[in-house]
Formats: structure tokens, C-alpha cells, sequence
């Protein structure tokens, strides 16, 4: 590499790092949709008479096995079939957002199963509601068990967010696209850069994670390893 | 009307039966103890008078308030009846304080610092105020039981039910937990006790209920039962569990 | 995501009222294709193509915003109105025409064979022959010219699409692939980013490039752009047969803003360009001058700051 292709880098980082904004809220974006829309999956799978039960097995089916790329062409394309216009971007969101929650419903039914129906029987017994037994008893439980599953599902779709490139958005994969354009010696060393900022985020992420498992951990726990509770 | 009246509760798994007609009464204050074979439905008997389990046929009277009626708000009756369970059941998340806590402020409506007071009576009746920051994790099994005996009594119901309260306890945690048992019942709350413990039946119930194969076979004041059983069965079994479980308490 | 709400909720907001105040259009073009179309380091839109539709609608009044969108999809988005207009050195094809509608001519282009400097070859017939491997970008006119003239035909070559012209080059200069066939500017591009690249042989096609828009011009944007193109210093000699191809000649004004961007855009390397851009782009929204002068001293910058 010349000291001209050199500085055609370093020029294009701000552009990348103003791509990977666009990533970043994608990705916020998606993985609230998905984490409530997972929420609201698993609980119906878990608590809700068969039929219905039956129906959140078929989103989850669906959404895990259509392939990211259809999926992204499906929302985009089939929603302005009915008229509605949405950017590039709210359609990446939904649909990347829909599929996540199809894998962080599975993560939280787990969860909740885990957690077990003795917990919903006591709660029960002192005169809650089902609601009240699965907001103030259940899902605090779940949700902390659910942190390790959950920050794997969030390094995956961070990875996924570049894909909203193939329906046009602009994010940091495209700009990459652009900055290779331009200048072809830049092909490898501007993937390599975006590697690395896919690699720190990824860390960054994880790190939060674990801290936020850290602070929400019941005392007592790993030191009696599952002892008490059965 | 006796405050607790169950009348004909009929339950079946799959193919078992394992309430096949069950009926009796409990007067407020009295202390009925329920002994008998493993699997004779006695915790599903339990289950049903709250309706944690859904009896197929029987009726439930709570304080004159039918409990089985689909009509009938079941939440207020089961904040009315107190449940010890076997393996305790407390909220793993929540510290001992919380757990007692936590049916006051949601169930009840309780503000924070009242039902912090009450919460925190309860546990200094069970002898451990000073547990209250504990979790359960942090606690032995012994201990565990009294915070969940608290957590029913913080409710201030009008009867409990114990479903075999120690007997998921080791040995030496046993007499703990049947002790703040006993206190409870000479201060006069009305509790129905499925148990293996007949030095605690035999001390303290006013009356024991022996149950095989769905169906009461004999019921009637613990010196008549260990004494002179009307029907052979109740002797056989009684002494086969002074046998493997001695007189404790 | 407050931004990205505002930038969704705002053109919704305008549809429905049926666009109160300054007019708006979306040209989409496929970025990068230098020098019709590239993005510079720092992420600004730029090229031949681009500034060309700046003027127009700095001269017409309207205002435009330039979409990046991949070369195939930008017939189809034009067709379904996502986008106003496609400006990507689209070349007039009938079978494009029955389904969008053409401007005036705009560019002459002929199809360049790069090829590189040691492979050797002598002429067209060394290369389309033997089994080589002949790359385009998906969707050109030079990809159709190769598959209508050699592959259809029983040559022995074989055609590698790729999704974007660079993409071409750079297989080729790894040795992937035996030539590329490109329109000639880009192809000039190339060569001044890679020197052991050179133009075997120029096909004479004859190529017009248009700027597209939905067929019937519902917007009526094709007359501000054909009158744009003029007053911008665009004349032809135009014969039109009774079918087959075009034979346009242009004549393009000395010193009108047209020539300057031809002068700038189609000699100096990007580099020069970009940073006359940067400095030259404030003069073409200055509004103290009128549209006029506003577009021609942009283009006279732009032409003197690149070359000097």
C-alpha cells in the first residue's frame, strides 16, 4: 500500500464509523422488537390454552427458517405491495427484529421453564394473579437466567445488521463498498477495518453483558450450585 | 358452618383416581393433622382445597363462601388461605423480607413501610429478624421453612395448610420448623397438616385424618387412633411408621 | 433512531398532503462508478452524473436527493416510483424503453476491453477465443454484448457477472480473469488507478447514455431535464433513421458549464477532483447569485481546481 492509499483510509474512517451508527441502531432497534415480541411468544407458549400455544409455535417455526436475506426481501417488498411505504431501514429493523424474536422467544421459554412451576404455585398460593405471578415472580427469574443465551443472540445479530445492506440501507458495509470503489488497493484493508470494529463491538457487548449478569446474580446461588431448588 | 368444609372431592391423573370421594370439616382454631401412605392423594387434597389443583367433582366451603363456585374470586380466597409447601417454594430472587413482603404490596395493596412492619413481626415470630437480607440460597433448609411459614402468615389467613412440611428437612433442621408449628396452633390458628410426624400429630392435633388410596379410612382424636383404632388398618400403619420415623417432637 | 423517524414520517407527510413547497426528487444512481458516479473518502456523492443532475435542479428549481441503489434495482425501483430518476450512465436500449422513459442523450460511450499490459494478446480474435474468461458488471450493455455476440453465438469465452464494475477489475488485475468489458470512461479510470491495465480494443457499440424516468414522465421531469441539459451548454446534431441506432453528434458550448465538467470530471485523477469539489460545492448553493451563475461558477471552479 502506497502512502496515497494509506491516507484514502484513514480518511474513510469517519465515514465508516458513520455507517456503523446506522448498524448500531438497527441493531437497538431490532433487538427490542424482538425482545418484546419474544417475551410475549414464549409466554404464550408457555401459559396459554393449546390453540393459541399452537399458533406462537408456528411464528417461531417460520420466522427460524427463512433464511435472513428472504426474509429482509419479504417485509420490504411485501409490505409496499400493500401500500405501505417504509424506508430500507424500518424494514431491515422489522424484519431482522421478527426473526430475533423467533430465537430469543425459544431463549426465554427456556428460561421460564426453568425457573419451574413451583415458583407460579407459590406465588399463586398467596393470592397473585397469573399475571402478577409472571411479572413479579417468574420473569425476574427467567430474565436473569435467560442473560448468558441471550448475549449469544446479541453477537449474532449485530453480525446480521450489515445484511440490511442488500435492501439498500447505508450502513457501514456499504460504505465500506463505496471506499473499496473508489480506490481498489483499499479492498482487504477496509474489510480488515471493519472486521475490527465488528470484533471490539462484539467484545464491548458481551463485556456489558456479563456485568449486567453480575450485578443482577442471586446471592447464594453458584455456591449452593442448583441445591435448594427442586 | 365450620370454617373449612370439603365435601365429596373426587380427582383423577390419567387413568388413577386419586381423591375418590373425600369429605370433612375443620371448626376455626382446630388443628387437623392428615397421615398416610405416600400416594394417597393427601397432597392433591391439599392442592385442591385452594384450587392450585382443580378438583373434578367436590364442593370447598370457605367461611360459608363456596370456593369450587366458578363464580367465586379464587385470588381472595387463596389470599385467605395460607400453603406450606414441601420443598418450600420461596421466591429464590427475593431476600426472606421480600418474600414475606411481596404478597402484602401486590396481593393486598399494603404500602411499602406498613408492610415492611408486618413482614419483619413475621419473621421475629418465626425467630429469624435477623435473616431478613438473606436470600434463600444463603439460608439452610430449616430456615428456609420458617421464612415460608412467615410469608403464609403475613397474609393473615384463616387457615394454613402444611403439605409435609419437614419433610424435605435433614434431621436436626426438623425440630425448628415443627416448633414455631406448635406455637402456632396453641395461639389458636385453625391449620391442616399433612405429616409423617406423629409425635407432632399426637401432641398437638385435635383430631387426625387417615387417608389410603383416595378414600379416609378412619378419622377421629389422636388417643383414639393410637390407642384403639376402629379400623385395623389405621393400627397397622401407625406402627409402621413409628417404626421407620420415631416419636419426634 | 429520532433522525431516521423524522426522515421516514417527513416525505410520508409530504406525500399525503401532496408535497407543499419545494418540490423533491430521489435520483438514484449506482454508487461507485467513477467518474460518472463515486462516493469520496469522507462519504460526499460526486461524479459526472451527480453534479449534472445538481445543476439541472439548481437551474429548474426543484430540489433532488441522491440515492445510492444497486445498479439492477434501479430500473425497477424508477418503474414502482420509489425513485424519480435513475442517473447511473444508464445507455439507451429499446428494451429498456418499454419500460421507462428516456431523456436526451447525454454521453457517448463505446465499449473498452481492459485487459492487462503482459497477458499478451494482439487483437480481439487472441482474446475471445480458448476458453477465456471475460468479466462485466451485471446488467451493462457490456455484459450483454458479450453474451449476444460471443457467448450466443458458440465463442469460446466465458462470462464472469459481477455486482459491481471494480469488483471486474480487481479480478482481473489478480489474474481471475483474462479481460473486462466496460464502458470507455470507467474503463479510463482504471487505468489511472492501475497502470499494468490497458485497453486492448475499443468495440464500437456506439452507446448513448440517458437519464431514465418512470414511462409516461408522470412527473413531468423529463422536459426540465432535456431544458436543463441545454441551458447548461448541451447541444446535438440530431438524425433520427426509421430505427436502429442514433446518430447524435454533439456540440457542446466552449466555456458553458457543460464543458467544464466534461473538463473536470473526464481527465484528472479523484483525488484533485474530490478536493475541487470540496472546496467549489458552497458556490453552487450560494443564494446570493442567481441559478445561473450559480451552476456556472461551481463548474468553472470545479474544472479550474481539478486540472490546475
Amino acid at each position: 500500500m502506497t502512502a496515497v492509499d494509506w491516507q484514502n483510509l484513514v480518511q474513510g474512517v469517519p465515514s465508516l464509523l458513520s455507517g456503523l451508527l446506522i448498524n448500531l441502531e438497527i441493531l437497538f432497534g431490532l433487538i427490542a422488537l424482538g425482545f418484546a415480541v419474544g417475551i410475549l411468544i414464549a409466554l404464550v407458549q408457555v401459559y396459554s390454552p393449546r390453540p393459541l400455544a399452537a399458533l406462537a409455535v408456528g411464528y417461531e417455526w417460520f420466522f427460524r427458517g427463512v433464511p435472513e436475506m428472504v426474509l429482509l426481501m419479504l417485509i420490504y417488498f411485501g409490505l409496499r405491495q400493500f401500500q405501505v411505504r417504509i424506508t430500507p431501514f424500518v424494514a431491515a429493523v422489522i424484519a431482522l427484529g421478527l426473526r430475533s424474536s423467533a430465537y430469543q422467544s425459544q431463549i426465554f421459554r427456556g428460561a421460564i421453564q426453568a425457573v419451574g412451576r413451583r415458583q407460579m404455585m407459590a406465588a399463586l398460593s398467596v393470592g397473585m394473579t397469573r399475571l402478577q405471578a409472571i411479572r413479579h415472580v417468574v420473569l425476574p427469574q427467567a430474565l436473569r437466567l435467560s442473560i448468558p443465551p441471550w448475549s449469544n443472540e446479541f453477537s449474532s445479530v449485530l453480525k446480521d445488521t450489515t445484511l440490511a445492506s442488500a435492501i439498500g440501507v447505508i450502513e457501514v458495509f456499504k460504505k465500506a463498498r463505496f471506499i473499496m470503489g473508489r480506490n481498489y488497493a483499499l479492498a482487504l484493508p477496509i474489510f480488515l477495518v471493519v472486521a475490527l470494529f465488528f470484533l471490539f463491538l462484539t467484545y464491548a457487548g458481551n463485556w456489558a453483558l456479563g456485568a449486567l449478569e453480575r450485578r443482577y446474580r442471586i446471592p447464594g446461588f453458584e455456591a449452593k450450585g442448583a441445591g435448594e431448588r427442586f | 358452618m365450620a370454617l373449612l368444609v370439603v365435601e365429596d372431592l373426587h380427582k383423577r391423573y390419567g387413568k388413577e383416581e386419586v381423591l375418590r370421594g373425600v369429605s370433612f370439616e375443620l371448626e376455626r382454631g382446630e388443628t387437623k393433622v392428615i397421615i398416610g401412605p405416600s400416594g394417597t392423594g393427601k397432597s392433591t387434597l391439599l392442592r385442591c382445597i385452594n384450587r392450585l389443583t382443580e378438583p373434578d367433582r367436590g364442593r370447598v366451603w370457605l367461611n360459608g363462601v363456596e370456593v369450587t363456585s366458578p363464580r367465586t374470586n379464587i385470588y381472595r380466597i387463596r389470599a385467605q388461605i395460607g400453603f406450606v409447601f414441601q420443598d418450600f417454594n420461596l421466591f429464590t430472587h427475593l431476600t426472606a423480607l421480600d418474600n414475606v413482603r411481596l404478597g402484602l404490596i401486590r396481593v393486598k395493596g399494603m404500602g411499602k413501610r406498613e408492610a415492611t412492619e408486618r413482614a419483619m413481626r413475621e419473621l421475629a415470630r418465626v425467630g429469624l429478624a435477623d435473616k431478613a437480607d438473606a436470600y434463600p440460597a444463603q439460608l439452610s433448609g430449616g430456615q428456609q421453612q420458617r421464612v415460608s411459614i412467615a410469608r403464609a402468615l403475613a397474609m393473615d389467613p384463616k387457615l394454613i395448610l402444611f403439605d409435609e412440611p419437614t419433610s424435605a428437612l435433614d434431621p436436626e433442621l426438623i425440630g425448628e420448623v415443627l416448633q414455631v408449628m406448635i406455637e402456632l396452633a396453641e395461639a389458636g390458628m385453625t391449620m391442616l397438616v399433612v405429616t409423617h410426624e406423629m409425635g407432632f400429630a399426637r401432641s398437638v392435633a385435635d383430631e387426625i385424618i387417615f387417608m389410603e388410596k383416595g378414600v379416609i379410612v378412619e378419622q377421629g382424636p389422636p388417643e383414639v387412633l393410637f390407642t384403639n383404632p376402629r379400623v385395623p388398618r389405621t393400627a397397622e400403619f401407625l406402627r409402621k411408621i413409628t417404626e421407620f420415623y420415631g416419636e419426634s417432637g | 433512531m429520532g433522525k431516521r423517524i423524522l426522515v421516514w414520517v417527513l416525505p410520508l407527510f409530504l406525500l399525503g398532503l401532496g408535497a407543499v413547497g419545494a418540490e423533491k426528487y430521489i435520483v438514484a444512481s449506482d454508487i461507485p462508478w467513477a467518474p460518472f458516479e463515486w462516493a469520496s473518502p469522507e462519504g460526499d456523492y460526486l461524479g459526472f452524473d451527480l453534479d449534472v443532475m445538481r445543476c439541472i435542479a439548481v437551474l429548474m428549481g426543484y430540489e433532488i436527493e441522491i440515492r445510492p441503489v444497486a445498479f439492477d434495482s434501479i430500473i425497477p425501483a424508477v418503474v414502482l416510483g420509489e425513485v424519480d430518476i435513475g442517473a447511473s450512465g444508464f445507455t439507451i436500449t429499446a428494451k429498456r424503453e418499454e419500460v421507462v422513459d428516456f431523456s436526451n442523450p447525454y454521453w457517448l460511450s463505446n465499449q473498452a476491453v481492459l485487459v492487462r499490459k503482459d497477458a499478451a494478446f494482439k487483437t480481439l480474435d487472441d482474446l475471445f477465443c480458448c476458453g477465456h474468461k471475460i468479466g462485466a458488471q451485471r446488467g451493462t450493455t457490456g455484459a450483454d454484448w458479450v453474451q449476444s455476440n460471443l457467448v450466443d453465438k458458440g465463442v469460446d469465452v466465458q462470462l464472469v457477472l459481477y455486482e459491481t464494475y471494480p469488483e471486474a477489475v480487481l479480478d482481473l488485475v489478480n489474474g481471475r480473469l483474462d479481460a473486462v468489458v466496460q464502458d470507455e470512461p470507467a474503463s479510463q479510470q482504471s487505468i489511472s488507478a492501475y497502470p499494468e491495465l490497458t485497453v486492448l480494443d475499443i468495440i464500437e457499440t456506439n452507446e448513448y447514455f440517458g437519464f431514465l424516468v418512470a414511462s409516461g414522465d408522470p412527473k413531468g421531469l423529463l422536459r426540465k431535464i432535456n431544458d436543463g441539459m441545454y441551458r447548461l451548454g448541451l447541444r446535438y446534431d440530431l438524425s433520427l433513421p426509421a430505427e436502429g441506432q442514433w446518430k447524435v453528434k454533439f456540440h457542446i458550448v466552449p466555456g458553458s458549464p457543460w464543458d467544464y465538467l466534461v473538463q473536470a470530471y473526464f481527465g484528472p485523477p479523484l483525488e484533485k477532483v474530490e478536493a475541487a469539489w470540496k472546496a467549489c460545492i458552497g458556490t453552487l448553493y450560494d443564494e446570493t447569485l442567481t441559478p445561473e451563475e450559480r451552476v456556472y461558477e461551481f463548474a468553472k471552479c470545479l474544472a479550474e481546481k481539478a486540472s490546475g
